[in-house]
């Protein structure tokens, strides 16, 4: 015996329009709201900054140390200042004689002076005001550093020092460009020393 | 009579010009185009939404620590490649210092008024505000990780976060350092926007 066709097979075939103007609502309103409130688009990162600490007298002198230890430790340092940059360690004053380290209270040349090309950076340094971050010869920071730690593989650590008005954005690069170079570690112990005067 | 007639007379003229004209024959809609709807294809739109939505979801919850500047605050760029972490946040824009989103100090050309300095001098490092701001989140700090000995991501450890502005000067940055390293956080980590390729 023939069984008689199914009626439901009569009404499948007909379409479905789905509403998705309230899913669409939705969605919208949640993309607006994450990239309004969020700075997703902004990737921020953080760098490590020490302050410097107190410690043995003894060990800070190198006293207990071996004379070895005490020939290898640079303490190396620089400076930021309204001139030109200062790169200094247990030696002296890199690129300075002397005669030039003793002359350099009463104003030495720095080991890096300003890019003098700019007349922004040139009226900085006539009227000893901060002078803008292009006029600071970061490639050339770079290349001492990188002399400094051919001589010095194993030390990590680098104080920091600035004049009281260098912006914060001049001490940022200052520590990007002694950090690293080309994927290789330089100095990242970065050490904040409080201001000169 | 004259006036009259001449009344008349306009008056006819305007009744033959109303007769004369005649209103367009209303337009007559062609059989052969119907009115139809449009049926707009949300579909491929939905999709694109949907990715954008995913995407942006993935992008807020991978990041544990918020980080969000005031809009007068713009963070330096750096190369570096370290991920922010929890730590109590200090934010330094060119109005005021702020610790966790509230206000301890207002900053004025670049320097803290001399009336949140300790003893009102303007020489001190110390800024009084900020350092009790600061005691009281590095007691609330000591007191969990009291209670979750075990747990070490819940341990002090004096870290603090500072979200400084790029234009900031040295002073005012090192005597927030210093105020944070009175109140036991000596570990600090600067707020940067990583640049391309880092």
């Amino acid at each position: 015996m023939v069984q008689k066709p199914s009626e439901r097979s009569k009404s499948a075939t007909e379409a479905v329009d789905l509403d998705i103007v309230p899913y669409m609502d939705i969605v919208f309103s949640l993309v607006a709201f994450i990239l309004f409130t969020s700075t997703g688009l902004l990737q921020i990162g953080v760098i490590n900054v020490n302050a410097p600490r107190y410690q043995d007298p003894l060990a800070a002198a190198g006293m207990n140390k071996t004379p070895e230890e005490q020939k290898k430790q640079l303490n190396l340092t620089v400076g930021i200042t309204y001139k030109g940059i200062f790169i200094a360690g247990v030696g002296g004053v890199l690129g300075q004689t002397e005669e030039e380290e003793q002359a350099q209270e009463k104003g030495a040349a720095p080991t890096i002076p300003l890019k003098t090309d700019d007349p922004a950076c040139r009226d900085a340094l006539a009227k000893n005001i901060p002078p803008p971050l292009s006029c600071y010869d970061m490639i050339k920071l770079t290349q001492e550093v990188v002399k400094i730690k051919n001589e010095f593989p194993d030390e990590t650590r680098i104080f920091i020092y600035a004049q009281p008005d260098i912006p914060y954005e001049v001490l940022v690069k200052v520590m990007d460009f002694t950090r690293q170079v080309e994927g290789r570690n330089l100095f990242y112990d970065v050490v904040l020393v409080p201001e000169i005067s | 009579m004259a006036v009259a007639d001449t009344a008349t007379g306009q008056d006819s003229t305007a009744g033959q010009q109303q007769t004369n004209w005649q209103a367009p024959p209303p337009r007559k809609r062609h059989k052969s185009d119907p009115y139809r709807p449009v049926h707009l294809n949300m579909l491929p739109m939905m999709a694109l939404f949907t990715v954008v939505l995913c995407a942006l979801l993935k992008d807020y919850s991978s990041d544990p620590v918020q980080i969000s500047p005031s809009p007068d605050t713009r963070l330096p760029h750096s190369n570096t490649k370290l991920p922010p972490q929890k730590a109590v946040q200090i934010a330094i824009s060119r109005r005021a210092i702020m610790v966790d989103n509230s206000k301890v100090a207002e900053v004025e050309s670049g320097r803290v008024k001399p009336v949140y300095k300790k003893d009102n001098n303007p020489q001190s490092m110390f800024i009084v505000p900020l350092f009790e701001a600061l005691r009281k989140k590095a007691d609330q700090e000591k007191l969990i990780a009291k209670y979750n000995k075990r747990r070490r991501e819940l341990q002090f450890k004096g870290l603090v976060t500072v979200i400084a502005d790029k234009r900031v000067p040295f002073r005012l940055l090192t005597e927030v350092l210093y105020t944070a390293g009175q109140a036991e956080f000596g570990q600090y980590k600067f707020a940067v926007i990583k640049t391309q390729g880092s």
